[in-house]
């Protein structure tokens, strides 16, 4: 294997002896390059990490959105570790509980109140529940391709699942209005919700925002047959907007689910909803020993208002423009040409001559190995911790990158 | 389909076609078939076909041949096919040529040095110069058995979620295999001949080994850098689901 990743890789020979696939889920081997990716991580400190071989890197993946100030911010930290010298982990919530409901519910456009887990995926199967107890139905729709979690009904694996975990759950094409009616009008006696993301950003296919209205159809048919819209704003959340990423993608859902960037990476997820859902939302049996820890509480306020005070939407809308623009010139002058579809904080890039990822995935290879992270399937984000001389050096990067890919041909 | 008809599948068009492979590269069942010109024709009785032709030294395996074969055997069932490949317990009725002795016994020769392939342990394939080929031979079993079982899906295996394409499976350095993916069918073929989407390369022929006897695990084995995985990985999402499939029939 490659030297440059030889203490990552012995770790991962260690791993794979006491730890099924030594790395499980996304974050495993398979999603990349093996050989030219890091396995394992070491530190990190704003839009930098250094693997566990001490290589460092320019992050475009940011912890799959976590990182959204950069790494190691030392006002978020500061107030996680306020919070947590106290103690944590106590019989009952403490009021960070009570204030970031406060907060979050006078920030996030038409919610009301909000409940708080660890991962995105507590979010939405929460909401799912939620959805269910006030409607009293069972059905869901959701986007082919859209990812909303790991959990049974909505995971796109198949081992250790029975057909009736995702008994229920249907899905239409992504702006594709007849064919989500032809959906509701089979289901409307028993659906309860509609869940998307405010814009669609399946792994592997290029994202799609809302065309033609779709998102704003979407919650008018599903609201005439008596079920809820629920927003999973957990990838595109604070990155799109600061008051939820239906404001600027314009449509009004009933639940909203949030997680990765909103406490910089500390572990905390919040589903809002309108009051009407208040009491179905308590019905539901939501629990967990570590959802009320102070911690990450304290983490999120903290990471919202800095995003806000240094106006972090925009400034990483700026940079992402900055590297996008960066990188087609870069293609264009080996001869290549970029495709790009997404917010420019969280651009999902390919070449746009092939649909099998081949070369693609050798370009970022060869970017990974020179320092700049860049996922080959994933739609990559950006942090406001990235300086005009990360963008810069990100854009020689990729050229040295393009080179290689050029000079080894097909 | 029932559990023996699957296996009866898999057994006429995912294991039998290796004779090719066998006849190509031992030395014993080459001179079995050397001088024949004949063809072979067994069909299972509410179930699978399958045809070897034999010329020149070469073993074609064919799903449907012209004319009437040089020696024709029937399996009462699937389940009596079955009994055949795992333990010898089924004998075929011959509907023609079984006064051919020569090809009734030699079919018996070639069966055995096929069987030799697909079970001998490491060592003795080791000992006798033949793990490279054994190897081979036992992934393109494997390669062969994912489209069979895919055909004898009802949904396809779920193949035709994930789109067309072309999947190439083989070791570093011999030829891979393909599987060609289109309209939500899949055929496994032995010339690689298009232009694969996705790959993947196990990086020697101990790698996947290791993989085929299930005592070693994929995604470690991509983590390694023993197993190399590239291209559009959306692809071989049923690919992978039929492999593990298949370990509960061969
Ligand atoms: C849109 C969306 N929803 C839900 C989830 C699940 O979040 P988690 O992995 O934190 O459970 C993700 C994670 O990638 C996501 O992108």
């Amino acid at each position: 294997m490659n030297e440059q990743f030889r203490v990552g890789d012995e770790l991962f020979r260690r791993a794979a002896r006491v730890i099924p696939r030594g790395i499980y889920g996304t974050r495993g081997p398979w999603l990349v390059v093996p050989g030219s990716y890091p396995l394992f991580a070491e530190r990190g400190r704003g839009a930098r990490y250094r693997d566990a071989d001490g290589n460092e890197y320019i992050d475009y993946l940011c912890g799959y959105g976590a990182s959204i100030l950069g790494y190691a911010d030392p006002g978020v930290d500061a107030a996680a570790r306020a919070a947590d010298q106290s103690g944590f982990g106590f019989n009952h919530p403490t009021a960070a509980m009570v204030e970031l409901a406060e907060f979050l519910t006078a920030r996030i456009a038409g919610m009301d109140w909000a409940l708080f887990g660890k991962n995105g995926s507590d979010a939405t199967s929460f909401a799912l529940q939620a959805a269910r107890a006030h409607t009293g139905r069972r059905t869901v729709l959701k986007a082919a391709g859209a990812y909303h979690g790991s959990h049974p009904w909505a995971t796109p694996g198949t081992a250790g699942l029975t057909a009736e975990d995702s008994a229920h759950v249907y899905d239409f094409t992504w702006n594709d209005h007849a064919d989500l009616e032809a959906l509701v009008t089979e289901h409307r006696h028993d659906l309860a919700a509609v869940i998307v993301t405010p814009y669609h950003h399946p792994l592997f296919d290029d994202s799609e925002f809302s065309e033609r209205r779709f998102l704003q159809r979407l919650c008018e048919l599903a609201h005439r047959h008596g079920a809820l819209v629920i927003s999973d704003d957990v990838r595109v959340g604070f990155r799109a907007c600061l008051d939820g990423s239906h404001q600027v993608f314009d449509f009004a859902p009933d639940l909203t689910c949030y997680s990765k960037a909103m406490a910089n990476g500390y572990p905390i997820a919040a589903c809002l909803g309108r009051k009407p859902l208040y009491q179905a939302a308590g019905a539901v049996f939501a629990t967990g020993t570590f959802w009320m820890q102070q911690g990450p509480m304290a983490a999120a306020m903290a990471c919202i208002r800095r995003l806000e005070e240094t106006g972090g939407v925009a400034l990483m809308r700026q940079r992402g423009t900055e590297l996008i623009d960066g990188l087609r010139q870069v293609a264009v002058r080996h001869g290549e040409q970029l495709h790009v579809s997404g917010l420019p904080s969280m651009p999902k890039v390919r070449f746009a001559t092939e649909d099998d990822f081949l070369r693609f995935q050798r370009f970022c290879a060869a970017a990974t190995r020179r320092g700049a992270y860049f996922h080959p399937f994933h739609n990559w984000f950006l942090s406001t911790a990235h300086s005009d001389e990360d963008i810069a050096r990100t854009i020689d990067i990729a050229d040295a990158a393009l080179s290689e890919v050029v000079a080894e041909g097909e | 389909m029932t559990d023996s008809q699957i296996k009866a599948h898999l057994y006429l068009h995912a294991v039998l076609p290796q004779l090719e492979e066998v006849v190509r590269v031992d030395a014993a069942a080459q001179a079995v078939v050397a001088g024949w010109r004949s063809s072979i024709a067994m069909r299972v009785a509410g179930g699978p076909g399958m045809r070897l032709e034999v010329a020149a030294g070469r073993l074609r395996a064919v799903r449907r041949g012209r004319g009437l074969p040089s020696l024709g055997l029937l399996l009462a069932s699937p389940a009596a096919a079955v009994r055949m490949f795992e333990a010898g317990g089924a004998t075929p009725l011959p509907w023609m040529g079984g006064w051919r002795l020569r090809l009734v016994g030699g079919l018996r020769a070639l069966s055995a040095r096929l069987q030799y392939y697909l079970k001998a342990d490491r060592e003795l394939l080791e000992a006798d110069g033949a793990f490279v080929e054994a190897v081979l031979i036992r992934l393109a079993v494997l390669v062969y058995a994912i489209a069979v079982l895919a055909e004898c899906s009802p949904d396809g295996g779920g193949s035709s979620g994930a789109g067309d394409g072309v999947i190439s499976i083989g070791v570093a350095g011999a030829n891979p295999l393909q599987l060609h993916c289109a309209g939500g069918r899949i055929a496994a073929s032995r010339d690689a001949d298009r232009r694969a989407n996705v790959t993947v390369e196990f990086a020697d022929p101990a790698a996947a080994y290791g993989i085929l006897s299930g005592n070693g695990d994929l995604w470690t084995a991509i983590g390694t850098g023993a197993v190399r995985l590239r291209g559009h990985l959306l692809l071989l999402d049923p690919i992978l689901q039929l492999m593990s499939r298949v370990r509960n029939y061969l």
